[in-house]
């Protein structure tokens, strides 16, 4: 279980990564606004607008939120995060965690 | 140690996305201006509007082959910022400093550690039982 403040960062980065795909969705919005504008239907105009300004609001959002990200790697470098890169670290625990269980299946299985 | 490069990727994509999206809008503008113009000379003589409605083909031509060049290049954006965000996490799970609280609870590292004798017992049993020998 990670710590709470590595939960919030994950989370954050969760709602970022949400926030991209409606970019793209609002991306191929523009596109077939776009498109149907230039077929000559002049109603969408209002539509297109408002995809493009959507997208331009998540963009900004998006952008605001890695910086601060970024920067909150780079508050915690030292203190909860080992400044190296590319640990090679392996999941150790879940080899156990697995032999344990089938422990406990052999156990069922021969009462 | 910072991230510098982490900030270079996020303004490169950004640019790239705010670049891409400003031309495609643009085009939208272009489109637009054009059209009025025809609109305009609506009451001309008949091979001038012709010449209108076949220049204007020849605009939404290049449009959608702008459109369509663009298009992948918004989605590779959208890409190298979810590349990014995917490598912040693992920077957050990889490289976290093994936490104190965890070593200090002897009693969950007991819970952890395997009973190599029950399951060699355990071994014992099934093969008497499963597979008969004895």
């Amino acid at each position: 279980m990670q710590s709470p403040y590595v939960q919030e960062r994950l989370q954050a980065l969760e709602v970022v990564d949400l926030k991209l795909c409606s970019i793209l969705q609002e991306a191929s919005q523009v596109v077939s606004t776009f498109s149907e504008i230039k077929k000559g239907n002049q109603q969408m105009k209002p539509q297109f607008n408002r995809h493009v300004s959507q997208l331009y609001t998540d963009l900004e959002f998006v952008s605001k939120e890695l910086r601060q990200e970024i920067k909150y790697l780079d508050e915690n470098m030292g203190k909860r995060l080992l400044p190296i890169n590319n640990v090679n670290k392996k999941g150790i625990h879940q080899d156990d965690d697995k032999l344990k269980e089938q422990i406990e299946i052999m156990e069922h299985v021969l009462e | 140690m910072s991230h510098q490069a982490l900030f270079e990727r996020l303004d490169q994509s950004l640019e790239l996305l705010s670049v891409k999206l400003a031309e495609l809008i643009k085009l939208a503008a272009v489109e637009d201006s054009e059209r009025q113009d025809l609109d305009d000379n609506n009451n001309s003589d008949e091979s001038k509007i012709e010449s209108q409605l076949s220049s204007d083909l020849m605009v939404a031509t290049a449009g959608v082959s702008m459109v369509s060049s663009h298009t992948p290049q918004l989605i590779k954006g959208v890409q190298d910022l979810l590349s990014l965000t995917r490598t912040i996490r693992e920077t957050w799970l990889l490289n976290q400093i093994p936490n104190n609280s965890r070593d200090e609870s002897q009693e969950e590292a007991v819970a952890r550690e395997i009973d190599y004798d029950h399951l060699q017992q355990l071994l014992d049993t099934a093969i008497d039982t499963i597979v008969g020998i004895n």
